[in-house]
């Protein structure tokens, strides 16, 4: 019996509501040997490592999956982004949330969720699926 | 890490903020309104992840700090001119973790930015260094062995010449990003 990837990485133990995100968030992800694994049942830290990296000018520090990845696709409520990842590159993806102080209450919610390619440590192309305008905007070197 | 950062704003003794009044900043001006013309007196926050040390916290990367108008912050209007014409304005100030609460600390001094801008959050400020020194904008969340992870902000209000006799109110928010 062959092992797949998907069969080698350490399961959540936790919902996605109970990691903080709402069911309708998660990725998935297809690795080169066809195992395809969600966020339902892993946690990214899970299968990446810390990365800083080049960004349209600046520098981001991003969360790298360190496996070989075929394919990603993101869903954030309607929304949706589906990477095919190029030879040579590596993906990331993370959430996005914003903490804010207000009429002398604090909030915390997720505004959306970002996916992109890294290519040489440099940012290539990302995706924001932006809940709050509703709109999946991106950026490409 | 699993679950999501827990972002905390406190002052320097470890206590919750849910606000930050800027005053006078003459001589016995403390509980007076800012003048128009002058700067607020300044105040320090400090922003905290995961204060209480949970465990399966997510480290906060990429941090960013803006204003916005207090309409709505999701509406993002810059309705109001505290946002519109930047009158806030924010510097790191220091940074610290390995230590329980209120935490070790280090003085840095970042470069005063105004925040806000029209449309609302369009100018942002970018911490020099995350809570463990480095140049890393995060806020690590201390459940391995970093201990509790902060950054502390300076800010004060930079009133125009006309203002006029009003009370206003405005959100600072701290975007972040993270990973399950």
């Amino acid at each position: 019996m062959v092992n797949m990837i998907s069969d080698t990485i350490k399961t959540a133990g936790k919902t996605l509501e109970e990691r903080g995100i709402p069911d309708n968030s998660f990725f998935v992800v297809e690795f080169d040997d066809g195992s395809v694994v969600s966020e339902r049942d892993i946690n990214w830290s899970s299968i990446s490592s810390q990365q800083r990296v080049q960004y349209f000018g600046g520098i981001k520090t991003v969360m790298i999956c360190t496996l070989p990845v075929k394919r990603i696709v993101v869903s954030h409520g309607e929304l949706l982004a589906d990477l095919v990842v190029p030879e040579g590159c590596s993906v990331f993806q993370a959430i996005r949330s914003e903490t804010v102080i207000l009429d002398e209450k604090k909030t915390n919610r997720i505004i959306g969720r970002v996916v992109g390619l890294v290519k040489d440590g440099e940012v290539i192309e990302e995706q924001f699926l932006n809940e709050v305008e509703q709109t999946v905007v991106g950026r490409r070197k | 890490m699993a679950s999501a950062p827990i972002i905390t704003f406190r002052n320097m003794a470890g206590s919750v903020l849910v606000a930050a009044n800027y005053v006078q900043s003459t001589l016995g001006g403390n509980y007076l309104p800012v003048l128009q013309g002058e700067n607020s007196n300044l105040f320090y926050f400090r922003i905290y992840n995961n204060f209480a040390l949970a465990a399966g916290i997510a480290s906060a990367f990429n941090v960013q700090i803006t204003s916005f108008d207090a309409i709505s912050p999701a509406s993002h209007t810059a309705g109001m001119s505290v946002i519109n014409q930047s009158w806030i304005r924010v510097y790191e100030s220091g940074y610290g973790e390995n230590s329980l609460p209120p935490g070790l600390y280090t003085q840095f001094l970042g470069q005063d930015t105004a925040i806000g801008g029209s449309p609302a959050g369009k100018d942002i400020y970018v911490p020099e260094y995350g809570s463990d020194g480095t140049t890393t904008p995060y806020i690590r969340a201390g459940t391995n062995t970093n201990g509790v992870g902060f950054i502390e902000i300076a800010t004060y209000a930079e009133l125009p010449d006309v203002v006029g006799m009003y009370a206003y109110a405005f959100a600072i928010s701290i975007l972040y990003e993270w990973s399950t």
